[in-house]
């Protein structure tokens, strides 16, 4: 049984004169759950209306519930007939239908007030989206998506309008209501928080390629690019010149874990100790902030500079704009790919 | 199946009610005249007859010539039976490119000579005359202008007015002139231009400016001299042309035909018939527009002399003039 | 790309106008500049009252704007022609105001007469009255999609001007796009210049065929009027400039005291007056008043009105089947053209625009003629016979109308509500028509306008039989003023204003039907 299985093989999209998605490889199993993040021109959008069959490629394949959808400049399977919902960004809804009708005519038909109540949109029936707060209407559109019963569901930026708690509630529905159906979940976002709420696996894309894959925990811990880094905020990329053993920056010669030469570490705020400016790598406070008010220790978060190099870490205490502090990196850090 | 009968129901409102291939008994008649004289008649025909008469009209502003062009272009394809003109010069220009079929009407056995073609391919009834409207107020009674030549008296400079002689009737009549003599035409033209004559849009321009005492006197044709006179303003009317040595006052009578290739032949002749006969020229005569009976025995305008001598005019000769009295017109008589 | 290729467009126009009056005469080169002046003047006329005009009604709130803003719709409603003769009649030599103000003169020409009815600027001001609803409507949506947040950042950073200078902003692109289609319209227009004795290129065209018999000179003359009113209307599409779709919650009308909303209606009501209520007082009038001195009141009224029904009704019956007709294909046309056209950008966009808006360069009398030529065939009989070659030279020259219309209300939509229709399985016309209905509603209106009070190539094409009212109407305007004229241009208004009770009953039924 492979209803809802996502295979992307060599998917080449060329919208203008570069290349929107360039030789994408992606793999979803039936009911998985995928975050694809990266930076705002990506390819991110691309990629899921490639999946729906609204954009057609230059080359490779897409294959969705184990049937061919889409093969190099055509579309095999019309976007109707691929069980797949989407969400979009701009949440496109239809300005001169009711709630209940936009539901009926997206396909839940008689359950169209069930699926109304369950987005929390039942005293609503009769309003338009101009009459709808943000988040009714984020939830209005996620509802519609899901209102012909697909496959995937596809979200774009799907909770940007919406506050943290909300996002909160949303996303816990959400998954619910996908295990419930055994739907499988693409979602586009550049907001981690998202990312984390909802996906399991995750494809990190830049400049239309891909940088990263694979398990959410895996890539946390073991970031392969300065994409995935600066996209899940797992800590600050430094660049230097290998001398053998370590990664010479501005911050000192940084040790890094495994064999083999890099251009590229990721440091992550832990690593950073912050001592007296004699007794490390001598920089300049940039900005602190409280970041972690639950946090007993570690609860503020500091941008130091030096040598026009910058460095997130974490203090105790908070640290004056242009304080002059110490730099100590401990810990072997990981090698990363520049991009 | 709800979709198809909408689509039948639309084609036949388009379609419907055709008008040239029916077998009922009909005549198409492509009417110049305006549809305020003609259309009585043409019911009444209509009425004797049992024919139906589907009538085409035209507007003032295309001045006949839609109704021309349309005949020239249905050449191949003829839908029209009866050209109804109300003046003369496009019916001799259908006649000499063959659009035209020869038709002898009983009817119009006593109707003159000279409003006839010769090879009976059109025929003159009910006409218009070209007359000198002036105003009373602006125009001592001892000054009335009696002929053409007082549109030159420097007297008028810049007071009297005609309209522009590059269509209508007033180019029929510039025409006829060029066909009586050229040279004369030429100079006549010239000498407008020198007395600064007003040009003006049309003939019922130059009535309504006449009217008003903008103009003190213009030409123009007797149609829209009656207007001015039953609306009582302060004109009156001149015929050229009367005095023991004129040679008579130009009349454009209305021309009637049968078309080559008619649909509707028989019925295209009854209908000429029936309006060539003195009742339709009674008609007309009677009627807003004051149309000149050709017949010298039926009663016109009380306003209209009873013993208006009409210029002779070869209508052959006038046609043929017409090209190069417009071209004349247009380099030397409208040159700025 | 697309502002090299507009540049090359506009350079081949020049170059045609250019080669067009370089071979004309110096008369029809004069004649040329009063088309152009007429134009001006007329788009000047109603830039200036649309503009105040949509100010007052989408600005402000008070006891009557409802009103004063449906009352904007009677101009368009009436054809220029009909408010020309009715401009004569009141101003005219023997016009009931001169007389009234003891200004005629009876040894001479009246002063008003003389000096102002029959002049470039009286020309100018009648069409830009006639027409200036189409500024004030399109600046007055144009105000009402302003975002209240908009306006409230400007107030705050620069205060009451800064205000201004949003509202300006969001007016000028729509009053300027619009009194661009009303300067083409002008430009084209010859039927109010005749009746006011202004010799307009337009006329010549005319001329050309009536006079000459030279449909080469006809087409020749048209040149510069094409090529002005394809730059103008090119001018049009290019400042228009609409803000998408929910671009946020409008800013609010501000009330209005007791005397500015009295100074705001009067002003509204004088701006209407020439294009409105000239035609209805005048028109009145002569319905009313015999001037041979008989018997007026509501029975003379009544009596010409009759008259009128007894010799108009089938002929308006015929105008209002075509009309239906006319505007139903044009939009059926509209929708269908546009709809695969809608995606375009760049300068494909640019061309269709230009292509679609080139039929309204075309002078009547050649779109009658066309139709002659290309329907008098055996297998096209039965649409040459019947209605169906009028509707076709109507569609000639006002389908394109529905085609722009059709294809700006779809191109605001944006693509992805269609692509959510397509991902729900449903056709993405069931999601966006209903949402351009109004716009196409709009259309339909204006296509059924323009068609029935049509008459240059209706003339023509209208087949035996089967003459239609403009065409009636312009053949009596021949005979001056009078009852009967008076009779038929009310009967002709009634067939402009048939539609608009059908459709507001409509619009009724829709809102009952979503209550409900």
């Amino acid at each position: 049984m492979s209803a809802g299985a996502v295979s992307i093989a060599n998917l080449t999209v060329k919208l203008g004169p570069l290349p929107a998605l360039l030789d994408v490889h992606l793999e979803v199993p039936p009911g998985g759950r995928l975050a694809v993040v990266g930076p705002s021109g990506a390819g991110k959008t691309t990629l899921l209306r490639a999946i729906a069959g609204l954009v057609v490629p230059r080359a490779g394949s897409i294959r969705i519930s184990g049937r061919e959808a889409t093969r190099a400049r055509e579309v095999l399977l019309p976007p109707e007939h691929r069980r797949v919902g989407l969400v979009f960004q701009s949440l496109a809804l239809w300005p001169h239908m009711t709630v209940e009708r936009t539901l009926a005519f997206a396909g839940a038909g008689d359950g169209a007030r069930e699926l109304a109540a369950r987005v929390g949109l039942d005293k609503r029936l009769r309003s338009t989206p101009d009459q709808l707060s943000g988040g009714e209407q984020q939830r209005l559109a996620l509802a519609r998506a899901l209102a012909p019963d697909p496959e995937v569901l596809l979200l774009d930026e799907p909770f940007a309008h919406l506050d943290a708690p909300l996002r909160a509630e949303l996303a816990e529905w959400l998954l619910e209501l996908l295990a419930e159906r055994g739907t499988t979940l693409l979602v586009a976002t550049h907001q981690r928080e998202v990312a984390f709420a909802l996906a399991r696996d995750l494809v990190v894309l830049d400049h239309g390629a891909v940088r990263d894959a694979g398990p959410l925990d895996a890539l946390t811990l073991a970031p392969r690019s300065a994409t995935t880094v600066r996209q899940l905020g797992l800590g600050t990329v430094l660049e230097g010149r290998f001398e053998d053993p370590g990664l010479r920056t501005p911050f000192g010669l940084l040790s890094l874990e495994g064999e083999g030469k890099a251009r590229c570490a990721v440091v992550r705020p832990e690593q950073v100790r912050l001592v007296a400016p004699d007794e490390g790598a001598s920089a300049r406070v940039l900005a602190c902030e409280l970041a972690r008010p639950d946090a007993r220790e570690a609860r503020f978060a500091l941008v130091v500079e030096r040598e026009g190099t910058r460095l997130r870490a974490l203090s105790t205490q908070p640290r004056e704009r242009g304080e002059l502090l110490g730099v100590q990196i401990v810990g072997p850090c990981r090698r990363v790919s520049p991009s | 199946m709800r979709r198809a009968a909408l689509f039948a129901v639309f084609l036949l409102l388009l379609g419907c009610p055709g008008g040239g291939t029916s077998p009922r008994r009909q005549v198409v008649v492509y009417c110049a005249l305006d549809r305020l004289f003609a259309q009585p008649i043409l019911e009444r025909f209509a009425r004797e007859t049992g024919i139906e008469v589907l009538p085409k009209w035209d507007t003032e502003a295309t001045k006949t010539t839609g109704l021309v062009q349309a005949l020239r272009s249905e050449a191949e394809r003829v839908r029209c039976d009866v050209f109804w003109n109300n003046e003369i010069a496009h019916s001799v220009a259908l006649a000499r490119d063959g659009l035209l079929a020869p038709y002898e009407s009983p009817s119009a056995e006593d109707l003159p000579a000279w409003a006839r073609d010769p090879e009976r391919r059109w025929t003159g009834f009910a006409a218009r005359a070209r007359v000198i409207l002036v105003n009373t107020e602006a125009v001592p009674a001892d000054a009335l202008p009696t002929s053409l030549d007082d549109f030159l008296d420097p007297r008028w400079k810049g007071r009297c007015g005609i309209a522009k002689p590059l269509f209508g009737t007033t180019a029929t009549h510039v025409a006829y002139l060029f066909a009586k003599n050229a040279e004369a035409a030429k100079r006549w033209l010239a000498g407008l231009r020198a007395n600064e004559v007003v040009v003006c849009a049309g003939n019922a321009d130059v009535k309504d400016r006449v009217a008003s005492g903008e103009l003190a006197f213009g030409l123009t044709d007797t149609d829209d001299a009656n207007l001015a006179l039953r609306a009582k303003r302060p004109v009156r009317v001149v015929f050229p042309g009367q005095g023991p040595d004129g040679e008579g006052t130009l009349l454009l009578p209305n021309t009637v035909a049968v078309l080559r290739g008619a649909p509707h032949p028989a019925e295209a002749r009854r209908l000429v018939d029936y309006l060539l006969a003195p009742e339709v020229e009674r008609a007309l005569a009677a009627s807003r527009s004051a149309q000149i009976p050709l017949r010298p025995s039926l009663p016109r305008a009380p306003w209209i002399p009873s013993d208006l001598r009409a210029a002779p005019v070869d209508w052959q000769a006038v046609a043929a003039a017409l090209p190069a009295a417009r071209d004349f017109v247009r380099r030397e008589f409208l040159r700025r | 790309m697309k502002r090299a290729l507009a540049g090359a467009a506009a350079a081949a126009l020049l170059c045609a106008a250019g080669g067009g009056l370089w071979a004309l005469e110096a008369e029809d080169r004069a004649a040329f500049a009063r088309s152009l002046g007429v134009g001006a003047l007329a788009a000047l006329c109603a830039l200036a009252l649309g503009l105040g005009y949509a100010f007052v009604v989408a600005r402000h709130r008070f006891l009557g704007r409802g009103l004063l803003a449906a009352l904007a719709v009677g101009p368009l409603a009436t054809p220029p022609y009909v408010a020309a003769i009715a401009w004569v009649d009141a101003l005219g030599p023997a016009g009931w105001l001169p007389r009234l103000c003891g200004l005629s003169d009876p040894r001479g020409p009246s002063l008003l007469a003389g000096g102002l009815v029959y002049s470039v600027p009286s020309c100018g001001l009648l069409l830009g009255c006639c027409l200036f609803p189409l500024v004030g409507l399109a600046a007055a949506a144009a105000l009402l999609r302003v975002p209240r947040g908009a306006l409230e950042a400007a107030r705050l950073a620069r205060g009451p001007l800064g205000e201004h200078a949003v509202l300006w902003a969001a007016a000028a692109p729509a009053a300027g796009a619009a009194a661009l289609v009303v300067f083409s319209l002008a430009l084209v227009e010859f039927a109010v210049p005749q009746l006011l004795r202004v010799g307009v290129l337009a006329e010549s065209v005319y001329l050309a065929l009536a006079a000459d018999d030279r449909p080469g000179l006809a087409l020749l003359r048209s040149l510069p009027l094409l090529s002005a009113t394809t730059l103008a209307l090119g001018g049009a599409l290019l400042c228009w400039r609409r803000p998408p779709l929910n671009a946020g919650e409008p800013a609010p009308r501000r009330p209005l005291g007791r005397r500015h909303a009295a100074a705001a209606a009067l002003g509204c009501l004088l701006a209407l007056a020439p294009g409105l209520l000239n035609p209805a007082t005048s028109l009145g009038l002569r319905l009313w008043i015999d001037p041979a001195g008989g018997a007026g009141g509501p029975a003379r009224a009544a009596h010409v009105l009759a008259s009128a029904w007894e010799a108009g009704s089938a002929d308006a019956a015929r105008s209002v089947t075509a009309g239906a007709l006319t505007a139903s294909c044009g939009l059926l046309l509209g929708v269908a053209v546009a709809w695969p056209l809608r995606r375009l950008r760049g300068p494909q966009r640019l061309l269709l625009a230009a292509a679609s808006l080139l039929p309204f360069a075309l002078p009547a009398p050649l779109a009658g003629l066309s139709t002659l030529a290309l329907l008098n065939h055996e297998w096209t009989a039965p649409l040459y016979d019947g209605l169906g070659a009028l509707v076709f030279a109507l569609g000639l020259r006002f389908a394109p109308l529905a085609v722009l219309a059709a294809w700006l209300a779809l191109h605001r939509v944006p693509l992805e509500q269609e692509e959510a229709a397509r991902l729900c399985g449903r056709h993405p016309a069931r999601a966006i028509l209903p949402q351009i209905a109004p716009a196409l509603l709009a259309a339909w209106l204006g296509v059924y306008l323009l068609a029935v009070t049509e008459y240059g190539a209706s003339a023509l094409a209208a087949p035996p039989g089967q003459s239609v009212l403009s065409v009636f109407l312009v053949n009596e305007a021949h005979y001056g003023q009078g009852a009967e004229l008076s009779g038929l241009c009310a009967l002709l208004l009634g067939v402009v204003l048939l539609p608009l009770p059908a459709v507001g009953a409509g619009v009724a039924w829709l809102r009952w039907r979503r209550r409900a």
